[in-house]
Protein backbone atom coordinates (compact mmCIF):
# COMPACT_ATOMS: atom_id res chain seq x y z
CA UNK A 1 0.00 0.00 0.00
CA UNK A 2 1.35 3.54 -0.68
CA UNK A 3 0.76 7.23 0.23
CA UNK A 4 -1.38 7.53 -3.53
CA UNK A 5 -3.74 4.92 -2.20
CA UNK A 6 -6.59 6.37 -0.27
CA UNK A 7 -7.06 5.48 3.38
CA UNK A 8 -9.96 3.31 4.76
CA UNK A 9 -11.16 5.27 7.27
CA UNK A 10 -14.78 2.98 6.83
CA UNK A 11 -14.22 2.63 10.65
CA UNK A 12 -15.22 6.22 11.30
CA UNK A 13 -17.62 6.41 9.04
CA UNK A 14 -20.35 7.71 10.83
CA UNK A 15 -23.47 6.32 8.29
CA UNK A 16 -22.15 3.36 8.51
CA UNK A 17 -25.27 2.22 10.30
CA UNK A 18 -27.56 3.56 7.29
CA UNK A 19 -30.58 3.59 9.48
CA UNK A 20 -29.24 5.15 12.92
CA UNK A 21 -27.82 7.96 10.05
CA UNK A 22 -30.95 8.77 8.48
CA UNK A 23 -33.05 8.90 12.05
CA UNK A 24 -30.16 11.67 12.69
CA UNK A 25 -30.45 13.67 9.18
CA UNK A 26 -34.80 13.58 10.12
CA UNK A 27 -34.03 14.84 13.20
CA UNK A 28 -31.84 17.87 12.38
CA UNK A 29 -34.03 18.44 9.34
CA UNK A 30 -37.08 18.50 11.65
CA UNK A 31 -35.19 20.46 14.37
CA UNK A 32 -34.32 23.28 11.70
CA UNK A 33 -38.19 23.41 10.58
CA UNK A 34 -39.04 24.00 14.17
CA UNK A 35 -36.92 26.60 14.33
CA UNK A 36 -38.23 28.17 10.67
CA UNK A 37 -41.62 28.34 12.43
CA UNK A 38 -40.14 30.01 15.19
CA UNK A 39 -39.04 32.65 13.56
CA UNK A 40 -41.89 32.86 11.42
CA UNK A 41 -44.02 33.04 15.08
CA UNK A 42 -41.24 35.75 16.14
CA UNK A 43 -41.80 37.73 13.25
CA UNK A 44 -45.55 37.68 13.51
CA UNK A 45 -45.12 38.92 16.74
CA UNK A 46 -43.23 41.78 15.87
CA UNK A 47 -45.68 42.75 13.28
CA UNK A 48 -48.24 42.58 16.47
CA UNK A 49 -46.03 44.73 18.98
CA UNK A 50 -44.99 47.41 15.68
CA UNK A 51 -49.04 47.65 15.06
CA UNK A 52 -49.47 49.91 17.99
CA UNK A 53 -46.76 52.23 18.07
CA UNK A 54 -46.94 52.43 14.21
CA UNK A 55 -50.85 53.70 14.98
CA UNK A 56 -49.78 56.29 17.39
CA UNK A 57 -47.16 57.61 14.51
CA UNK A 58 -49.98 57.55 12.36
CA UNK A 59 -52.63 59.12 14.56
CA UNK A 60 -49.85 61.76 15.45
CA UNK A 61 -49.01 62.11 11.93
CA UNK A 62 -52.84 62.59 10.96
CA UNK A 63 -53.47 64.90 13.68
CA UNK A 64 -50.12 67.39 12.90
CA UNK A 65 -51.40 67.22 8.64
CA UNK A 66 -54.83 68.01 9.56
CA UNK A 67 -53.86 71.01 12.22
CA UNK A 68 -51.51 72.26 9.59
CA UNK A 69 -53.95 72.42 6.84
CA UNK A 70 -56.43 74.14 9.02
CA UNK A 71 -54.23 76.97 10.45
CA UNK A 72 -52.72 77.42 7.50
CA UNK A 73 -55.68 77.47 5.07
CA UNK A 74 -53.61 75.38 2.65
CA UNK A 75 -56.40 73.30 1.79
CA UNK A 76 -60.02 73.44 0.42
CA UNK A 77 -63.12 72.05 3.13
CA UNK A 78 -62.93 68.33 1.56
CA UNK A 79 -59.49 68.09 2.16
CA UNK A 80 -59.55 69.69 5.86
CA UNK A 81 -62.58 67.32 6.61
CA UNK A 82 -60.86 64.29 5.11
CA UNK A 83 -58.04 64.72 7.50
CA UNK A 84 -60.28 65.48 10.40
CA UNK A 85 -62.16 61.87 9.77
CA UNK A 86 -58.88 60.24 9.38
CA UNK A 87 -57.28 61.58 12.43
CA UNK A 88 -60.72 61.01 14.52
CA UNK A 89 -60.34 57.02 13.53
CA UNK A 90 -57.19 57.02 14.32
CA UNK A 91 -57.29 58.35 17.62
CA UNK A 92 -60.27 56.69 18.12
CA UNK A 93 -58.69 52.68 17.30
CA UNK A 94 -55.48 54.40 19.66
CA UNK A 95 -58.03 54.95 22.64
CA UNK A 96 -59.72 51.94 22.43
CA UNK A 97 -56.58 49.78 22.31
CA UNK A 98 -57.31 48.49 18.96
CA UNK A 99 -54.39 46.31 16.60
CA UNK A 100 -55.56 47.52 12.94
CA UNK A 101 -53.83 45.57 9.93
CA UNK A 102 -51.54 47.98 8.37
CA UNK A 103 -53.61 47.73 5.58
CA UNK A 104 -56.51 49.44 7.52
CA UNK A 105 -54.53 52.35 8.76
CA UNK A 106 -53.11 52.49 5.34
CA UNK A 107 -56.87 52.99 3.63
CA UNK A 108 -57.45 55.26 6.27
CA UNK A 109 -54.37 57.48 6.03
CA UNK A 110 -54.83 57.25 1.88
CA UNK A 111 -58.64 58.46 2.93
CA UNK A 112 -56.75 61.78 4.02
CA UNK A 113 -55.53 62.78 0.76
CA UNK B 1 -18.04 24.21 -7.15
CA UNK B 2 -19.16 22.00 -10.12
CA UNK B 3 -22.18 23.01 -12.24
CA UNK B 4 -24.56 19.80 -11.21
CA UNK B 5 -23.88 20.60 -7.52
CA UNK B 6 -27.10 21.69 -6.05
CA UNK B 7 -26.09 23.72 -3.17
CA UNK B 8 -26.32 27.18 -4.57
CA UNK B 9 -29.81 26.89 -5.52
CA UNK B 10 -30.56 24.76 -2.38
CA UNK B 11 -29.38 27.72 -0.02
CA UNK B 12 -31.59 30.12 -2.40
CA UNK B 13 -34.31 28.45 -1.43
CA UNK B 14 -33.93 28.30 1.84
CA UNK B 15 -33.64 31.72 2.11
CA UNK B 16 -36.37 32.87 0.52
CA UNK B 17 -38.67 31.10 2.45
CA UNK B 18 -38.60 27.32 1.85
CA UNK B 19 -37.52 25.84 4.80
CA UNK B 20 -37.98 22.37 3.65
CA UNK B 21 -34.86 22.70 1.35
CA UNK B 22 -32.82 22.67 3.99
CA UNK B 23 -32.74 19.02 3.98
CA UNK B 24 -31.47 18.25 0.86
CA UNK B 25 -28.48 20.72 2.47
CA UNK B 26 -28.38 18.52 5.26
CA UNK B 27 -28.04 15.60 3.46
CA UNK B 28 -25.27 16.95 1.60
CA UNK B 29 -23.16 18.22 4.50
CA UNK B 30 -23.84 16.65 7.73
CA UNK B 31 -20.94 13.98 6.92
CA UNK B 32 -18.36 16.59 5.97
CA UNK B 33 -19.57 18.88 8.76
CA UNK B 34 -18.73 15.48 10.54
CA UNK B 35 -15.34 15.15 9.34
CA UNK B 36 -14.49 18.74 10.18
CA UNK B 37 -15.66 18.23 13.66
CA UNK B 38 -13.75 15.05 14.20
CA UNK B 39 -10.78 16.95 12.62
CA UNK B 40 -10.67 19.18 15.47
CA UNK B 41 -12.08 17.37 18.63
CA UNK B 42 -11.07 13.65 17.97
CA UNK B 43 -13.81 11.86 19.29
CA UNK B 44 -16.55 10.65 16.57
CA UNK B 45 -19.96 10.77 19.31
CA UNK B 46 -19.24 14.65 20.23
CA UNK B 47 -18.27 15.50 16.21
CA UNK B 48 -21.97 13.77 15.60
CA UNK B 49 -23.03 16.16 18.02
CA UNK B 50 -21.13 19.25 16.81
CA UNK B 51 -22.17 18.77 13.07
CA UNK B 52 -25.76 18.52 13.88
CA UNK B 53 -25.62 21.56 16.06
CA UNK B 54 -23.22 23.27 13.06
CA UNK B 55 -26.21 22.75 10.97
CA UNK B 56 -28.72 24.15 12.91
CA UNK B 57 -26.64 27.56 13.66
CA UNK B 58 -26.34 27.45 10.19
CA UNK B 59 -29.65 27.32 9.08
CA UNK B 60 -30.70 30.08 11.59
CA UNK B 61 -27.79 32.75 10.09
CA UNK B 62 -28.24 31.79 6.58
CA UNK B 63 -29.45 35.18 5.63
CA UNK B 64 -25.85 36.15 6.38
CA UNK B 65 -24.44 33.79 3.85
CA UNK B 66 -24.13 35.98 1.33
CA UNK B 67 -23.07 34.30 -1.66
CA UNK B 68 -24.67 30.87 -1.73
CA UNK B 69 -21.61 29.63 -4.12
CA UNK B 70 -19.43 29.61 -0.87
CA UNK B 71 -21.94 27.72 1.31
CA UNK B 72 -19.60 25.24 1.94
CA UNK B 73 -16.69 27.37 3.47
CA UNK B 74 -19.02 29.35 5.27
CA UNK B 75 -20.22 26.06 6.80
CA UNK B 76 -17.24 24.71 7.68
CA UNK B 77 -16.06 27.80 9.20
CA UNK B 78 -18.71 27.99 11.90
CA UNK B 79 -18.47 23.79 12.61
CA UNK B 80 -14.76 24.84 12.96
CA UNK B 81 -15.73 27.77 15.91
CA UNK B 82 -18.66 25.36 17.09
CA UNK B 83 -16.22 22.36 17.27
CA UNK B 84 -13.26 24.76 19.17
CA UNK B 85 -15.68 26.06 21.86
CA UNK B 86 -16.44 22.56 22.32
CA UNK B 87 -12.86 22.38 23.47
CA UNK B 88 -12.74 25.01 25.01
CA UNK B 89 -15.63 23.70 27.30
CA UNK B 90 -14.31 20.34 27.82
CA UNK B 91 -11.08 21.44 28.66
CA UNK B 92 -12.59 23.16 31.67
CA UNK B 93 -14.93 20.01 31.98
CA UNK B 94 -12.57 16.90 31.69
CA UNK B 95 -9.85 16.45 34.33
CA UNK B 96 -8.39 14.10 31.63
CA UNK B 97 -7.38 15.80 28.38
CA UNK B 98 -6.79 12.08 26.59
CA UNK B 99 -9.26 12.69 23.40
CA UNK B 100 -8.99 8.89 22.80
CA UNK B 101 -10.23 6.14 24.70
CA UNK B 102 -8.50 3.44 26.14
CA UNK B 103 -7.48 0.44 24.00
CA UNK B 104 -10.34 -2.83 24.88
CA UNK B 105 -8.59 -5.71 25.14
CA UNK B 106 -8.84 -8.52 22.28
CA UNK B 107 -10.82 -10.99 22.98
CA UNK B 108 -12.83 -11.21 19.47
CA UNK B 109 -13.49 -9.70 16.16
CA UNK B 110 -15.63 -6.59 17.29
CA UNK B 111 -13.25 -6.01 20.33
CA UNK B 112 -10.76 -5.93 17.53
CA UNK B 113 -12.27 -3.70 15.19
CA UNK B 114 -13.19 -1.34 18.35
CA UNK B 115 -9.28 -1.41 19.03
CA UNK B 116 -8.25 -0.90 15.56
CA UNK B 117 -11.10 2.49 15.51
CA UNK B 118 -9.20 3.52 18.41
CA UNK B 119 -5.60 3.13 17.11
CA UNK B 120 -6.62 5.19 13.84
CA UNK B 121 -8.23 7.84 16.19
CA UNK B 122 -4.72 7.76 18.07
CA UNK B 123 -2.99 7.96 14.58
CA UNK B 124 -5.17 10.70 13.39
CA UNK B 125 -4.79 12.87 16.13
CA UNK B 126 -0.88 12.85 15.66
CA UNK B 127 -1.63 14.55 12.84
CA UNK B 128 -2.04 18.72 12.00
CA UNK B 129 -5.99 19.60 12.51
CA UNK B 130 -5.53 20.69 8.61
CA UNK B 131 -3.91 17.34 7.68
CA UNK B 132 -6.73 15.57 9.64
CA UNK B 133 -9.82 17.79 7.59
CA UNK B 134 -7.89 17.16 4.30
CA UNK B 135 -7.50 13.01 4.68
CA UNK B 136 -10.89 12.92 6.58
CA UNK B 137 -12.86 15.04 3.83
CA UNK B 138 -10.92 12.52 0.90
CA UNK B 139 -10.83 9.70 1.88
CA UNK B 140 -14.23 9.04 4.32
CA UNK B 141 -16.43 11.79 1.97
CA UNK B 142 -14.74 11.08 -0.78
CA UNK B 143 -14.24 14.98 -1.70
CA UNK B 144 -12.55 15.85 -4.45
CA UNK B 145 -8.84 18.26 -4.49
CA UNK B 146 -10.52 20.87 -6.43
CA UNK B 147 -13.89 20.72 -4.12
CA UNK B 148 -11.58 20.89 -0.81
CA UNK B 149 -9.59 23.54 -2.09
CA UNK B 150 -12.12 25.87 -2.17
CA UNK B 151 -14.06 24.98 0.72
CA UNK B 152 -10.35 25.59 2.45
CA UNK B 153 -8.91 28.26 0.89
CA UNK B 154 -6.03 26.72 -0.66
CA UNK B 155 -4.92 25.71 -3.92
CA UNK B 156 -5.48 21.83 -5.50
CA UNK B 157 -1.54 21.28 -5.26
CA UNK B 158 -1.35 21.98 -1.52
CA UNK B 159 -4.53 19.57 -1.08
CA UNK B 160 -2.52 17.09 -3.09
CA UNK B 161 0.76 17.67 -1.13
CA UNK B 162 -0.86 17.34 2.16
CA UNK B 163 -3.02 14.72 1.61
CA UNK B 164 -0.16 12.30 0.97
CA UNK B 165 1.97 13.65 3.74
CA UNK B 166 -1.08 12.80 6.47
CA UNK B 167 -1.35 9.27 4.93
CA UNK B 168 2.37 8.56 5.17
CA UNK B 169 2.10 10.05 8.69
CA UNK B 170 -0.94 8.05 9.24
CA UNK B 171 0.25 4.75 8.00
CA UNK B 172 3.52 5.34 10.45
CA UNK B 173 1.22 6.32 13.02
CA UNK B 174 -0.49 2.50 12.70
CA UNK B 175 2.51 0.66 11.82
CA UNK B 176 3.33 -0.98 15.26
CA UNK B 177 -0.09 -2.77 15.08
CA UNK B 178 0.74 -4.06 11.89
CA UNK B 179 3.99 -5.58 12.84
CA UNK B 180 2.47 -6.92 16.02
CA UNK B 181 -0.31 -8.38 13.74
CA UNK B 182 3.03 -10.00 11.63
CA UNK B 183 4.29 -11.31 15.04
CA UNK B 184 0.71 -12.39 16.01
CA UNK B 185 0.44 -14.60 12.68
CA UNK B 186 4.14 -15.84 12.95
Amino acid sequence: MNDSEKFDLSLLDPAADAARWERIVQSVTRRTLDVAGRQRLTLTSQLVAWARPALGFAAAAAVISWVGVATLGAGDDLQRIQGEQAASVLARWAARDERPSALSILEVLGSER
Amino acid sequence: MPADDPTAELVVRVQHGEASAFEGLVRLYLRPAYAVALATVGRPADAEDIAQEALIVAFERLDTCRNPEVFRSWLLQIVRNHSLNWLDRRRLRDVSRDPVPPEQPHDGPATDARAFRAQLLTALNGLESSEREIVLLHDLEGWTHPEIAVALGISVVMSRQILFQSRRKLRAGLAPRQDQEDLDHE
